[in-house]
């Protein structure tokens, strides 16, 4: 059942555009996380959800009834800040509790839920300090107790751990997923993090310049990028992008990297013009061997259980190469980067639209239709 | 050679770990002096500011008939110290009908004042007021004239209204006097407040303005503090607006009062009027003292950021 809904959502600002016109729909029970760079509209599409920001055009539902203009207190929607915006003045008691409080529930009923939470979260000890005297991992799970304990039908959370050091972070991320499928309460869940999204989302969709570019499962979004913007996005380090050339001779097709020719058996066209095409390699592909791109070796980072290698192209062009073991390269090396039909990506040119994946014939054919034409 | 030169290293080190050595205590010195010269200097502007208060205090304690017969010795406290100043004003005057009035009027204005600065405050600070930038500058202009400057339109203006000589008709202009400034010291103060913490309450089920109030207002109370002793201070000193306003003994304020005890037949009388600035002083006293932790804080805008 679809719990959230939004139909052309436009929010556009006195001088820069938020949001251009976003459809998704949540299903209930779903952890749904909104994905994408700094400055692409992520916190003015989960604001306009919580109602703290006005909608220009389009529609919202939440459980099939219209929200689109309602005050944020009708909604019965609860949202966790980035700062977490605990009342400074307020116990972590009265913390929770203020939502029940404004809800005027029955003070024993308040009470049992509140301590009910605080044991779930781990927070029975610190019910009596405030929010002052607490660290940031546990404002964070107040912030959490708080959002969660009157039930609300939808739960938003905007970069919620993105103020916690790298090792909570990890911590917490388990914690969000284990309390997410406790509460079973639908979540939408805004980051610009790739491995939070991959981590917790049952699905996730991804946002580029206020608009969504792609949206379906992790796995998807990272296997199948419907174009140049996902496939960079997502994978770190980004996957690495050449210009090529596809042109059709007697009746096979080739792909041409700089001097560099292979055969791809995966197309048949009759394209009767070579064209320009972009090829994306993920850097955990990229095989070194006798037979390849020319690539001296540039650079070389070290993160401990994996090392990436920097390799420049005769045309200047950097591949860059994840390797698990600790190789005998050394700085300068001359080496031939292989390629493999099966572990390519072709994208248009001036679109940046997904062309060719191995065994996926639907984008191949639609665009060297157009590209006969 | 080898012996040699290892000598002449050591020798060169030790003198500079010598010389580095003076250096330290150079600095050291330095710092000692530095201390003692700006401790002199305070002490000097502490002195100033203390001297007329011990001075007050002193005169009060004393029974010189008028500044005439004043010497320098009555300023070291002596067996002649008396608490005749004292009796006087609070058995032959109606000092307590004086001290009523006075906090009527005062507490009265304070709270209608800072209210209303706190209404505006939090309107100038997070709504869209249109032309909010020509508002403000223009209140700003406002600080600038003195009170004093008022008085003669506020009289024409009350006595028009039939409201001179009444505690309404000094009220209205009091709770008006500290209103502009504080309005512009709590907006300042609000705006340093992340807007987080109301939109979480809004989540949590308040609508705009309860949150505003019951999530700002707790938040604002330093400077909501400091804003209220501002608003204390003005009407509790007045003289100029209700010296002439005021003209029934039965409304009285303590400055009025003030003026009239310690004017002798001839001359003023100065211990009289010492001691009644020493009783006006000590409830400003004690409110300074209660409420210096917030002071501090209504004027760093340290927040919860
Ligand atoms: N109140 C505002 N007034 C004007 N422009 C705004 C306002 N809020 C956001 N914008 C603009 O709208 C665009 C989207 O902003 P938004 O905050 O939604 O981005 P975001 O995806 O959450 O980014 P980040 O990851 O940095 O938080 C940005 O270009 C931003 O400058
Ligand atoms: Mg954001």
């Amino acid at each position: 059942m679809e719990k959230l809904v939004l139909q052309d959502v436009v929010k556009v600002f006195k001088k820069n555009v938020g949001v251009l016109g976003i459809n998704l729909e949540v299903r209930e029970g779903e952890f749904f996380v909104i994905l994408g760079p700094s400055g692409c509209g992520k916190t003015t599409s989960l604001r306009m959800i919580a109602g703290l920001e006005t909608v220009d055009s389009g529609h919202i539902f939440l459980d099939e009834r219209e929200i689109t203009n309602f005050p944020p207190k009708l909604r019965n929607i609860s949202m966790v800040f980035q700062n977490y915006a605990l009342y400074p003045f307020m116990t972590v008691r009265e913390n929770i509790i203020f939502p029940l409080k404004i809800l005027k529930m029955p003070k024993s009923e308040m009470e049992e839920k509140t301590e009910q939470i605080a044991k779930t979260m781990g927070l029975s000890d610190l019910l009596d300090r405030r929010p002052g005297e607490i660290s940031g991992g546990q404002k964070q799970r107040v912030a959490l107790a708080r959002a969660l304990v009157r039930e609300p039908s939808l739960f938003l959370m905007d970069e919620p751990l993105s103020n916690l050091d790298a090792k909570l972070r990890g911590h917490m991320r388990v914690e969000l997923k284990r309390l997410q499928k406790e509460f079973n309460t639908t979540t939408v869940y805004v980051t610009h993090d790739q491995i939070e999204a991959t981590t917790l989302a049952d699905r996730a969709c991804l946002m580029n310049n206020g608009r969504i570019v792609q949206m379906g499962n992790p796995n998807d979004l990272y296997d199948l990028p419907v174009d140049t913007f996902t496939a960079t996005f997502l994978g770190d380090p980004a996957m690495n992008i050449l210009p090529g050339e596809l042109y059709v001779e007697k009746g096979n097709t080739y792909l041409k990297i700089e001097d560099y020719t292979i055969k791809m058996n995966d197309i048949k066209t009759e394209m009767e013009h070579p064209r320009d095409v972009k090829v994306g390699i993920r850097p955990e592909e990229v095989q070194l061997g006798d037979d390849g791109i020319p690539v001296e070796l540039n650079l070389v980072q070290n993160l401990g259980k994996s090392i990436y290698e920097y390799f420049k192209t005769k045309n200047g062009e950097t591949i860059i190469r994840q390797d698990v073991v600790n190789s005998r390269h050394v700085l300068g090396d001359r080496s031939m980067v292989s390629v493999d039909e099966k572990s390519l990506y072709l994208f248009e040119t001036n679109t940046g639209g997904l062309i060719y994946r191995y065994g996926k014939k639907k984008y191949q054919e639609e665009y060297l239709q157009n590209a006969i034409n | 050679m080898e012996n040699k030169l290892s000598n002449k290293n050591k020798n060169a080190s030790q003198n500079s770990s010598e010389s580095m050595y003076k250096l330290n205590n150079h600095y050291k010195r330095m710092r000692i002096a530095k201390r003692i010269v700006s401790h002199i200097v305070l002490i000097m502007f502490a002195l100033f500011a203390v001297f007329p208060i011990y001075y007050v205090v002193i005169t009060s304690l004393n029974s010189i008939g008028s500044l005439a017969q004043a010497s320098l010795g009555d300023l070291i406290p002596s067996s002649h110290l008396t608490l005749s100043n004292y009796i006087g004003i609070i058995y032959h005057h109606p000092f307590l009908l004086w001290l009523k009035n006075t906090l009527i009027l005062t507490g009265v204005s304070t709270l209608v004042g800072v209210l209303l600065s706190i209404t505006s405050g939090l309107a100038l600070s997070r709504f869209n007021i249109p032309m909010k930038h020509v508002l403000l500058y223009m209140m700003l202009i406002l600080t600038l004239f003195p009170f004093t400057m008022m008085v003669i339109p506020y009289y024409f203006m009350f006595a028009h209204l039939h409201l001179l000589d009444s505690y309404i008709g000094l009220i209205i202009p009091y709770s008006a006097g500290a209103l502009i400034y504080s309005s512009y010291l709590i907006k300042n103060y609000v705006d340093s407040l992340p807007k987080d913490y109301e939109e979480a309450a809004q989540m949590d089920g308040l609508s705009r303005r309860s949150a505003l109030f019951r999530i700002l207002v707790p938040m604002s109370k330093p400077v909501i503090i400091f804003a209220l002793l501002i608003a204390f201070m003005g009407p509790y000193t007045d003289y100029a607006l209700a010296g002439q306003f005021i003209t029934s003994k039965s409304l009285y304020t303590m400055a009025i009062g003030l003026y009239y005890v310690s004017q002798g037949d001839i001359v003023i009388n100065y211990g009289t009027y010492s001691a009644f600035a020493v009783l006006m002083g000590i409830p400003i006293f004690i409110l300074f003292f209660v409420f210096q932790r917030y002071l501090v804080s209504g004027f760093s805008l340290s927040t919860y950021k």
